[in-house]
C-alpha cells in the first residue's frame, strides 16, 4: 500500500489501515491493523497494534461498540465514506470517524480526537440548561412576588378601617373599598387626585379645615426620622352628599431609605364612640343630680334644726345633729370625689383655658381654708414671685387642685404645725409647692400614693374617713392641664408637693 | 317705717327643697312665691314680676335654663341664680350667659349662704 505511505506518517489525525473479519454467518466481529501512522498512537495511547485484531488491543470493544464493526463494515463492502462521532468507552474517548474503502474488506479510518470538542460542549449544554433552569426559577419567583404583592394589596385593601394612601405630593394613590363606602366617592374618581382637594376635612360645625392644618400636611411635614402618627378625634370628613361624620384618624408618613415617599391615612367612623360619649356624660350628669338631691334636702334640713329656727335644741341634741350634718357633708364631697373621677376617666373633664394668675388662685384659696388651718394653730406663709406671668389653663381645675393639696397639707398637719406655699417659675413652666411639717408619707408607699382609692397606712391610722380619691382626682386634673405632679417626702418630717404647670405663649 | 318686702320666685320641682327654701326665705323676711315647674315658673314671672328668681336647671315641662331664656326674649330683666346640683362646665357656662346669672350648686351651698347672695343680688 505504497500509494498511502508518503503522506501517511505526516497527517495530523489519526490513521490506521485495516482488514474486516467476518464470522461464519458472514457478521463482521473484528479487523485488523494493518498500518497505522504516528499520531494514532498519539490519539489512541495504543502501540504495537500493526497485524494484531482490535479484539485484542481493546477487549470489551465489540460489546461496547457493535456499530464500530457494522460501519467499518458496510463501507468495506459498498466503498461509500462514512463519517461519525463515536465515544470509544473503554478509553473514555470521543472520536470523529472518516472511514473509507477502495478495496472490498479493506478499509481506512481517519479520526480525530474530539474529546475536549465534547466536554466543551457538554459544559455549553449544561450551562444551557443550568441558565434554562435559572430563568425558570426566576420565573416561578417573580410569579410568587406578584401574587405575594396582590396578597399584601389585597389585605390593605380589606382592612375595615377607611384606608387612603397617597404619593410624596399628597396625590391619592390607593384607596380602600371601606373607604370608598364611608366617604360614598368611587376609587376611579379620586385616583390620583390631590388628597386635600378631593376629600374635605372639617371640624364639627362644617367648617373646612384649611390645607396647613390638615393631617396630612402635617404628616409630609414630618421629619423623616421621626414618623410621628397623628392622631384626632375632633375631625368630620364630607360625604358625597356634604354630610359629614366624626373620624378617629392616624396619618403617617410612608419612609423609605429615609425619605417621605407618600402617606397612609387610615380612619374610621367614631359616630357610635360620640353617641356613648354623649351618654355617658349625660349618665354622669344625671346621677350627680339624683344623688345630690336628697344629700342637699339631708344638709339644709339639719342647718335648719341647727339654727334654732324650729326651736332651741338641746347641747346633747345640737352635738347629734352636728355629727349628721358632718356625715352628711362626707357623703357630698364623696359624690363630688366620684364624679370628678368618672368625668376624669370618661375623659369628659372639661377644660376651659383662659389666662390666669396662678399666684392669685393660691392667696384665694388659702384665704379660704384659712380658718381650719387657725383652728389648728398652723401657720401658714404664701410666697410668690413679683412678676409671674399669666398663664393659659383652667383657672377653675388650678383652684381644685390647689385646693385639694392645701386642704391634705392642713389636714395631715399637726397642731402647731407649718404650711409653705409658693408659685415660682422654672424655664417654661410655673412650678406650685405646698410644703407641710406633717406625717410624711412612708417609703415603701410612695409609689402608690396616686392610685385610686389608695391610702397610707399612717393616713388611715390618723384620718380614718378619708376616701382615696383627691390624690388621684388631682393627678387627673395637672394631667388634664398637660402638667406635671410629684412629691417629696420624709415620714415624720413632712412633704411636699409640686405641680408644674405649662406657660403658653 | 317698713320696707315692703321683696319679692322671691323659687322654681324647684324638689318637694323637699321647695319648702325648705320657702320657709327659710319666708324667716328672713322675704316674700315667697314657689314654682313646681318650669312652666309655672314662667307664669309666675310674668305675672308677679318678683325681684330675683332661684331658678333649679332640671325640671319638668320647660327647664330651667329655656325659662331664663324665655324670660330674656320677652324683655323680661328679673335677675336670676341658678340654684342646681348640675356643675359640668357646658350647663355652667350656658346659664351664665343669660343676664349675666349667678350659678350655685346645691349641696355645696348652705342655706345661710343662698340667703346671703340673694340679699347681695338685691343689694340688701
Amino acid at each position: 500500500m505504497t500509494f498511502y505511505e508518503p503522506p501517511f506518517d505526516d497527517m495530523f489525525d489519526g490513521v490506521a489501515y485495516c482488514q474486516m473479519i467476518f464470522n461464519d454467518e458472514g457478521r463482521p466481529v473484528d479487523f485488523t491493523y494493518l498500518q497505522v501512522n504516528k499520531d494514532f498512537e498519539k490519539f489512541t495511547g495504543l502501540s504495537n497494534v500493526v497485524g494484531k485484531k482490535v479484539t485484542e488491543i481493546i477487549p470489551g470493544i465489540t460489546a461496547s461498540n457493535p456499530e464500530l464493526f457494522t460501519l467499518c463494515s458496510r463501507v468495506s463492502l459498498s466503498g461509500q465514506p462514512e463519517r461519525v462521532e463515536m465515544y470509544i468507552a473503554s478509553s473514555a474517548m470521543w472520536f470523529l470517524l472518516s472511514v473509507y474503502s477502495t478495496k472490498k474488506n479493506f478499509f481506512v479510518t481517519v479520526f480525530q480526537n474530539i474529546t475536549d470538542k465534547k466536554r466543551i460542549e457538554k459544559d455549553l449544554e449544561e450551562a444551557v440548561v443550568a441558565a434554562r433552569n435559572v430563568l425558570e426559577d426566576l420565573q416561578i419567583e417573580k410569579k410568587r412576588i406578584a401574587e405575594a404583592q396582590a396578597k399584601e394589596k389585597a389585605i390593605l385593601l380589606s382592612i375595615g378601617d377607611g384606608l387612603i394612601a397617597t404619593d410624596e405630593k399628597g396625590n391619592i394613590i390607593l384607596i380602600n373599598e371601606t373607604a370608598e363606602k364611608m366617604l360614598d366617592k368611587r376609587g376611579e374618581e379620586i385616583m390620583g387626585k390631590l388628597f386635600s382637594e378631593v376629600i374635605i376635612l372639617t371640624d364639627e360645625k362644617k367648617k373646612p379645615i384649611s390645607h396647613e392644618k390638615r393631617p396630612i400636611t402635617l404628616a409630609l411635614a414630618t421629619n423623616s426620622f421621626s414618623p410621628a402618627s397623628i392622631v384626632n378625634s375632633i375631625y368630620y370628613y364630607e360625604k358625597k352628599d356634604k354630610t359629614i361624620f366624626p373620624v378617629a384618624i392616624m396619618e403617617r408618613p410612608v419612609i423609605l431609605d429615609g425619605k417621605i415617599i407618600g402617606t397612609i391615612n387610615i380612619f374610621r367612623d367614631i359616630t357610635k364612640e360620640k353617641e356613648i360619649d354623649r351618654a355617658k356624660s349625660e349618665f354622669v350628669s344625671l346621677a350627680s343630680h339624683q344623688l345630690r338631691t336628697p344629700l342637699t334636702s339631708v344638709k339644709w334640713n339639719l342647718e335648719m334644726l341647727l339654727s334654732g329656727e324650729d326651736g332651741v335644741l338641746s347641747q346633747k341634741q345640737k352635738k347629734r345633729v352636728e355629727e349628721l350634718y358632718r356625715g352628711n357633708e362626707r357623703m357630698n364631697e364623696m359624690v363630688r370625689s366620684l364624679l370628678n373621677v368618672s368625668r376624669i376617666e370618661a375623659g369628659s373633664l372639661t377644660v376651659k383655658l383662659k389666662m390666669s394668675d396662678v399666684g392669685e388662685i393660691m392667696k384665694e384659696v388659702v384665704k379660704e381654708q384659712m380658718p381650719t388651718a387657725k383652728e389648728k394653730k398652723q401657720e401658714v406663709t404664701v410666697q410668690r414671685k413679683e412678676g409671674l406671668p399669666k398663664i393659659s389653663t383652667d383657672p377653675a381645675l388650678v383652684r381644685m387642685i390647689v385646693q385639694n393639696l392645701f386642704g391634705n397639707a392642713i389636714e395631715y398637719t399637726g397642731i402647731g404645725g407649718k404650711i409653705i406655699c409658693t408659685v415660682a417659675q422654672t424655664g417654661d413652666k410655673i412650678i406650685i409647692g405646698i410644703k407641710d411639717t406633717g406625717m410624711g408619707i412612708p417609703e415603701e408607699q410612695k409609689t402608690k400614693i396616686f392610685q385610686k382609692l389608695f391610702r397610707a397606712e399612717n393616713a388611715v391610722r390618723e384620718k380614718p374617713e378619708g376616701n382615696g380619691l383627691e390624690l388621684y382626682i388631682t393627678k387627673g386634673m395637672v394631667t388634664a392641664l398637660s402638667g406635671q405632679i410629684w412629691f417629696e417626702s420624709e415620714k415624720g418630717v413632712g412633704t411636699t408637693f409640686f405641680v408644674a404647670l405649662p406657660i403658653n405663649k | 317705717m317698713e320696707t315692703v318686702p321683696k319679692k322671691i320666685l323659687i322654681a324647684e320641682d324638689d318637694e323637699s327643697l321647695r319648702s325648705t327654701l320657702r320657709e327659710k326665705f319666708t324667716n328672713e323676711g322675704f316674700s315667697v312665691l314657689v314654682a313646681v315647674d318650669g312652666e309655672e315658673g314662667l307664669a309666675s314671672a310674668k305675672k308677679e314680676k318678683p325681684d330675683l328668681i332661684l331658678l333649679d336647671i332640671r325640671m319638668p315641662k320647660v327647664d330651667g335654663i329655656a325659662m331664663a331664656r324665655e324670660l330674656k326674649k320677652e324683655g323680661f330683666t328679673t335677675p336670676i341664680i341658678f340654684l342646681t346640683n348640675l356643675d359640668d362646665i357646658n350647663h355652667i357656662s350656658e346659664a351664665i350667659e343669660i343676664n349675666e346669672s349667678d350659678y350655685l350648686v346645691k349641696s355645696d351651698m348652705k342655706l345661710d349662704e343662698i340667703v346671703k347672695r340673694a340679699k347681695e343680688r338685691l343689694a340688701m
